[in-house]
């Protein structure tokens, strides 16, 4: 499933916010929603967030959650070089951020086991942090989908 | 958009966070940096059940016992129509309810499963 989702075009390697609410606008905005549905589903992260952050450590976050005004599962990358404050589990600035949103009912629960596959991920990139180092979209995709395949 | 519609879209997205939180694969998501504490799930969990009775006292009695009603049987409340389609149950919409330039302005339901209806486009 991440490997489906994961689109060069919902990579941004540069983020320029530097607080949580501007990083989730800024990832939202890749997915090109109307502002209606935008601002919903921006709502719907900030009461996840508000219920517990979604940084989960060693410097990732994956934001996430479920609305029904979107109607599939959009996966967005994104990487700070300069770090966010994302009231992470561990207090630790975020460099690398998830983004996923998927309808209430997705089939084949692909939500859920794109979360899982995210966090495989997410465990194997944080030792090194070597996507901290990447100048394209593409570069970084293309590491991070050989980090996915190496299961 | 309908400050109703509005309030069950929100209502449904809390309903599906809470169904998510009984699979492992989602715990497993939130707890890359440490062990899963329960302690912590068990307040998320505490805390969005609290988001959704804010919800629930703001709505209408009637709205929200016919939502609970849906997702009894569909286990969902509110459906996108896609292409003039209803997801629950996939009728399609009159043409001329489907071309309307403007929509979720009202609180609308299918005409056919009865569902809660937010139009996609």
């Amino acid at each position: 499933m991440f490997a489906q989702l994961l689109r060069e075009d919902r990579i941004i390697i540069d983020l320029k916010s530097k607080s949580k609410e501007e990083v989730l606008q800024e990832l939202l905005s890749v997915l090109n929603l109307k502002p209606e549905q935008e601002k919903l589903v921006l709502e719907q992260l900030k009461k996840r967030e508000a219920i517990g952050s979604t940084g989960v450590g060693k410097g990732v976050a994956i934001p996430h959650t479920r609305s029904v005004v979107v109607d599939d599962v959009h996966l967005v990358v994104g990487v700070s070089k300069e770090g966010i404050d994302f009231q992470s589990l561990d207090g630790k600035p975020v460099h690398l951020l998830f983004l996923l949103i998927a309808p209430p009912q997705d089939l084949g629960a692909r939500y859920l086991i794109t979360l899982g596959e995210i966090a495989n991920v997410a465990r194997k990139v944080v030792s090194t942090k070597e996507y901290l180092n990447f100048g394209t979209p593409k570069e970084l995709m293309e590491y991070l989908m050989k980090i996915y395949k190496e299961g | 958009m309908d400050p109703i519609l509005e309030m069950l879209i929100a209502l449904e997205s809390l309903d599906a966070q809470l169904d998510d939180f009984e699979s492992e694969d989602y715990l497993k998501s939130i707890s890359i940096g440490q062990n899963t504490d329960e302690n912590a799930v068990t307040k998320q969990i505490g805390k969005l059940r609290e988001l959704r009775q804010e919800i629930v006292n703001s709505l209408p009695v009637a709205v929200y016992k016919r939502y609970e009603k849906l997702r009894g049987k569909y286990k969902r409340g509110v459906a996108p129509v896609i292409n003039g389609i209803c997801s629950n149950c996939f009728m399609e919409f009159p043409s001329a309810l489907v071309s309307r330039p403007v929509k979720n302005k009202s609180l609308e339901t299918c005409p056919n499963c009865g569902i809660y209806v937010y139009w996609t486009k």
